[in-house]
């Protein structure tokens, strides 16, 4: 069997094959970060998020015939991954075991890095109180300093509804960061 | 505590976020990919996708088409078709061939309450009167009441002789009592 490097050397596909191919090695580079870190975004946890990642890159590839427009296939490869890891975290029982926790027995224990560690604690448990509409928009607008514009592209909403969306959950975190805190 | 700023709560989340994959997850990727199916297989899956939903679709229409001839007709709807009433109204066409014929509220709610018939029924029932035959039945009635057709030769020949009855014999009717002994009432 052909590996996915030989294919894109070409040699036994067409030359239209070879073109797709290409596209989508490049699209796969440019946003590969991006899906991990929506998956991170939910799960927590840096090998179920690349896993969850890389099944939405497969799933991309069996269509990728109508995903060549790069910002459908953001778009779309976000959507994905944001639901597959919905449905891995509701799944998985390995979600009880966050990289965080790991990282607390790992890690050397100075008072800064503690401190740090309970803000993002708390952080990542306020986040996940929020409802589904109001947390996606958080992650994504988190992730690479994305503006509301990207957003509501990758999203496939109008601008002025990611803007209320944001406003809410930062309200909703403020508020419960303030008494958690 | 002081209140935590959007700025801050911004800067916060970015931080919580700022975590890349392993370098070997792009080398993952591509060889999960590379055990996928060849691209040429996607152009194929999808045609012949599209000729499943061809032949799927075509295949609903013939049965369609079809249904109608292969189902049995309701007998309500036959009744309804051949009945008297039809050819009872049918005089009242001869005021104007293109008029409805006048009914009174007793017949419109009798219609009404009829059993509804649907557009394709109506059609089915259609071919039981011959367009042409219908016109043609009420041409004549109207040509009769407006004296343009004569049929007094026909009423000459009188009514039809009836065969003789004279050897038809109904015995007398006998009831018997219902009870035979005992008082009136009581079973024997």
């Amino acid at each position: 069997m052909h590996g996915f490097a030989d294919r894109l050397a070409g040699g036994t596909v067409a030359v239209n094959d070879e073109a797709l191919e290409r596209e989508f090695e490049a699209r796969l580079v440019e946003s590969s970060t991006l899906a991990f870190r929506v998956a991170y975004g939910v799960l927590r946890h840096r090998q179920d998020a690349e896993d969850v990642a890389q099944e939405a890159f497969v799933k991309a590839y069996r269509s990728f015939n109508q995903l060549r427009d790069r910002e459908r296939f953001r778009a779309w490869l976000v959507r994905m991954t944001w639901r597959l890891s919905l449905d891995r975290q509701r799944g998985d029982r390995r979600r009880l075991a966050r990289e965080t926790a790991t990282q607390e027995t790992a890690a050397p224990d100075t008072s800064d890095e503690v401190l740090a560690r309970e803000r993002a604690a708390l952080l990542w448990s306020a986040i996940d109180s929020l409802p589904d509409k109001l947390r996606i928009v958080i992650v994504l607008a988190g992730i690479e300093g994305h503006d509301t514009s990207e957003v509501a592209r990758l999203l496939d909403v109008p601008q002025g509804t990611v803007k209320s969306r944001l406003f809410l959950a930062r309200q909703r975190l403020k508020e419960q960061l303030q008494w958690t805190q | 505590m002081d209140p935590v700023k959007d700025a801050a709560l911004e800067r916060e989340i970015e931080r919580a976020l700022a975590v890349d994959p392993s370098p070997e997850f792009l080398v993952r990727v591509r060889a999960r990919i590379a055990d996928a199916p060849a691209p040429a297989s996607r152009g194929f899956g999808w045609r012949f996708a599209g000729v499943a939903a061809a032949a799927v679709t075509a295949a609903v229409v013939a049965l369609v088409m079809l249904r109608p001839e292969q189902r049995v007709e309701p007998a309500v709807g036959l009744l309804t078709s051949r009945s008297l009433t039809s050819a009872v109204v049918v005089p009242t066409v001869s005021r104007g061939l293109d008029r409805e014929p006048r009914t009174t509220h007793r017949e419109r709610r009798t219609a009404n309450d009829a059993p509804r018939t649907t557009h394709r029924e109506r059609q089915r029932s259609e071919p039981l009167f011959d367009a042409r035959e219908t016109t043609a039945l009420q041409r004549l009635i109207a040509d009769v009441r407006d004296a343009r057709v004569d049929l007094t030769p026909l009423m000459k020949e009188g009514p039809m002789p009836l065969p003789s009855n004279d050897t038809l014999v109904i015995p007398p009717i006998v009831i018997e009592p219902l009870a035979t002994s005992g008082l009136e009432g009581e079973r024997p």
